[in-house]
């Protein structure tokens, strides 16, 4: 048996594994760069540069309707997305996690009852159109996408939490805690969450790649990132009665969107296989 | 008539060996036990005679069923081998049967797959097969679940469904280790009738020894995928040609450790507690039926002693070992330790805590995965009130590590590194870092081969004498109870119904369960034991 708890040859990764990471560690870099620079400045209209076809010397993946450079949009477009589908599971993780470990160590009373039950009722909504109502009551900005697309990660986290925890907490290590006087709390961060740590390092990744979608979809319909910000679902809905004439428009954040969301699951596949303990034993 | 003939056999899975030229014989009609230790190779012979084999896996060798070589037969051949010819027990009936389906449906299923017949004629069947195994299909229907049945019942199942083609051999690997004694004799006792009625082969895999001396007409011992010895089971165990042999008969009596000195002051004092547990309340079940799990047991444990505890699977003695640690509310009744009142009301202190602590049955789920053992040694250091400094402390962990006789380097790997024997010396290090008064033993050496018993019990002596501790041993095992208790407790249905000194209790038992209890379980005859000894 290794000694090690990690591979260390790296040439036992799984290779989805790096495919993954390279794509997504591309595009988050793309985002990283669009904070301090782009190519042109996308708060200004150039009207004459308008339309401008991809190719272009200057434009090279051509200009909108007001002349803004695409490229230069889509990499602000990876920040943005990125940012508010990270926050969002963030958001998720600090409140769902807790709240599934709590349910799991009273299973067998009222709280985890009332936790389970809240769950339903937020599954229980279809979650884009919550998210609508949501930024539409507190008006439509960055911060409350993120808190609309939060609220749905939260149960999802919660409820996979409670799910893996529960095994967890019968077997004969955390009776042993117990005896040794250990708090409830302490038993789920040094004995539960190690444990389930590679589900939810999983289900993170799924998690950001739903929220780029739901990201993409609000500002489609007008509430997620408000202009001059631009947004791949804002480049979207902009584009749409320019079609037939520019494609290019769509084309752009449509396969931003897929390329990205597509790297991540392929990054969360990889990460499943490389922490699944039954695959690593095939492996060494 | 010989049924099925293995020459030579040698198996390889992955280059590595796990069969040596097994040479074996067995008749129509017997019952043949293959003993050894866990891991010696006993369920890979099975697993080659049915060529259930993992993938990589290189068979060598004749098997011979009835003249027909199963080693050359071809896969399609072997599906209606398996089932109608040779068909197969395990050990563990909760994961052996499917929960999602009827037990009629899994028994019939072989039927429906071997046989030309509606499910109407089937079912018929079925009805027959449950009535020999003993499930009346009245009271036991074929439309049941096998969460609605207990244990022994879906052994029964298992065997039914073994038997439903009557086949010429039956491989029982370990079929009656996950059950208690009471049922286990029942089912020991079914297979031999089964096998006397019907003229079946029995392959019997297991590496209890009382098993083997109740049932096996021949016997074969094993050892790292090597045949040791081979014969008629009483020859071979009082000829003990062998030094192999030798060794699993003393290993298996488990060995008579001298009491220790017992002072006449009482350490833990347990004051007619009750408990019943509170279903959660389901508003599709309806009403609750609440039934107590414990009924005002009153006992003490004096300072020195070793206290058994008996009793069948779910009659209390787990939740009667949580109230003893504090972990469970009693709904009355006192329990006092060294004076203290662990009280109920309130959470007990730790102080209190900190002098009881408990070794659990299974070494595999006792330890975090990904703690290493020094942090699972020092875990119970958290109860203390004055924190121990880093030097003491790694001090304390040797000074630990050594008295269960592991080795210093051990502390920085982890559980899995180690073996089941080892596993349980650390959970003991890990029990008695902080030097409790009493531990609770919750069937610790169950889970252990024969052979490492011996080494835990005379671990046990030792360890209660250097740090003056008292046990309170669970157990099923009649042997072991008898080897290291001074006094016993039998326990049936959350009620004590016997309790007294150990070797008095054995020879006269006064109630009927006691006596019932101590008639399941199979012993090794006396006189092989006395081979034994006048040789050595």
């Amino acid at each position: 048996m290794n000694n090690s708890k990690f591979i260390t040859n790296f040439t036992q990764l799984p290779p989805n594994l790096y495919i993954g990471l390279i794509i997504a560690g591309f595009v988050f870099a793309v985002g990283l760069i669009s904070i301090i620079w782009t190519p042109h400045d996308i708060t200004v209209l150039n009207i004459q540069e308008k339309l401008k076809p991809p190719g272009n010397k200057l434009y090279f993946f051509g200009t909108d309707h007001f002349g803004r450079d695409i490229l230069s949009m889509l990499m602000i477009g990876a920040k943005t997305s990125l940012l508010v589908a990270s926050c969002a599971t963030f958001l998720g993780i600090i409140l769902g996690v807790p709240l599934g470990l709590l349910a799991a160590s009273r299973s067998e009373d009222l709280v985890d009852d009332i936790i389970m039950r809240g769950n339903d009722l937020i599954f229980a909504f279809p979650a884009i159109i919550i998210a609508i109502l949501i930024t539409a009551i507190l008006g439509p900005s960055i911060e409350n996408t993120i808190i609309a697309i939060g609220i749905f990660n939260i149960p999802v986290f919660a409820r996979i939490t409670r799910g893996a925890a529960l095994p967890i907490f019968t077997l004969d290590f955390i009776m042993a805690a117990r005896a040794c006087g250990k708090n409830s709390f302490q038993i789920c961060s040094e004995h539960v969450l190690p444990n389930i740590a590679s589900i939810l390092i999983v289900q993170t990744t799924i998690q950001i790649s739903l929220g780029i979608l739901a990201e993409s979809g609000l500002s489609y319909v007008g509430l997620g990132t408000q202009p001059p910000m631009a947004s791949w679902g804002r480049m979207l809905a902009d584009s749409q009665t320019m079609i037939s004439f520019a494609p290019h428009l769509a084309l752009a954040p449509g396969i931003a969107i897929i390329v990205t969301v597509l790297s991540i699951n392929i990054l969360g596949d990889g990460l499943r296989d490389y922490l699944d303990p039954k695959l690593k034993k095939n492996l060494s | 008539m010989t049924l099925l003939t293995i020459e030579n056999l040698s198996l390889e899975i992955q280059k590595k060996e796990i069969l040596k030229s097994v040479n074996l014989k067995i008749k129509r009609g017997e019952i043949f036990g293959l003993l050894g230790e866990s891991g010696c190779g006993k369920s890979m012979t099975a697993a080659a005679i049915t060529k259930l084999l993992p993938m990589h896996s290189n068979l060598t060798g004749k098997i011979f069923l009835d003249n027909e070589n199963l080693v050359k037969t071809s896969e399609t051949n072997m599906g209606s081998i398996r089932g109608k010819k040779i068909s197969m027990i395990f050990q563990e009936p909760m994961t052996a049967l499917n929960p999602l389906q009827t037990i009629g449906k899994q028994i019939s299923e072989s039927l429906l797959l071997h046989h030309n017949i509606t499910k109407r004629d089937a079912m018929e069947i079925v009805i027959n097969g449950l009535n020999e195994v003993g499930l009346d299909p009245l009271i036991i229907s074929p439309n049941r679940y096998p969460y609605q049945l207990s244990g022994g019942q879906r052994q029964r199942v298992m065997i039914a469904m073994a038997c439903i083609l009557k086949p010429k051999l039956i491989i029982a690997d370990e079929p009656t280790t996950a059950l208690d004694v009471k049922t286990q004799a029942e089912i020991l006792c079914l297979l031999k009738d089964l096998v006397e009625k019907e003229n079946i082969s029995l392959l019997l895999i297991t590496h209890d020894l009382g098993v083997i001396a109740k049932l096996a007409h021949k016997v074969a011992i094993m050892k790292n995928g090597k045949l040791i010895d081979t014969g008629e089971t009483k020859t071979v165990f009082t000829r003990l040609s062998h030094g192999y042999t030798r060794k699993i008969l003393s290993d298996s009596i488990p060995k008579i450790v001298a009491p220790p000195k017992i002072s006449q002051n009482v350490l833990l004092n347990v004051i007619s507690i009750s408990k019943t547990y509170k279903r959660k309340f389901s508003a599709l079940e309806g009403k609750n039926f609440n039934t107590p799990t414990l009924r005002n047991i009153s006992f003490s444990i004096r300072k020195g002693e070793c206290l058994g505890l008996v009793g069948e699977s779910g009659c209390g003695k787990s939740t009667l070992a949580r109230s003893i640690l504090g972990l469970e509310s009693l709904d009355s009744g006192e329990i006092n330790l060294d004076g203290a009142i662990l009280s109920f009301v309130d959470k007990p202190t730790r102080d209190i805590r900190s002098k009881i602590q408990i070794v659990f049955q299974d070494p595999f789920s006792s330890f975090n995965p990904r703690h290493q053992i020094h942090r699972i040694i020092s875990e119970p250091f958290n109860l203390l009130k004055k924190k121990h400094n880093k030097e003491l402390k790694s001090k304390l962990l040797k000074e630990i590590i050594s008295a269960v006789e592991l080795e210093e380097n051990d502390l920085k790997k982890y559980p899995h590194q180690f073996s089941g024997g080892q596993r349980q010396r650390i959970a003991l290090a890990r029990a008695i870092i902080i030097r409790p008064k009493l531990i609770i033993l919750d069937e610790a050496l169950s889970a252990l081969d024969v052979s490492l018993r011996n080494n835990i019990l005379v671990l046990l002596q030792k360890l209660s004498l250097k740090f003056n501790l008292s046990y309170l041993f669970i157990s099923h095992d009649i042997h072991l109870i008898k080897a290291i208790t001074n006094r016993v407790l039998i326990m049936r249905d959350g009620t004590l119904i016997e309790i007294g000194k150990t070797r008095k209790i054995l020879k006269n038992p006064s109630h009927p369960y006691t006596k019932s209890l101590i008639n399941a379980t199979p012993s090794i005859p006396k006189s092989w034991i006395k081979r034994l000894g006048g040789k050595s």
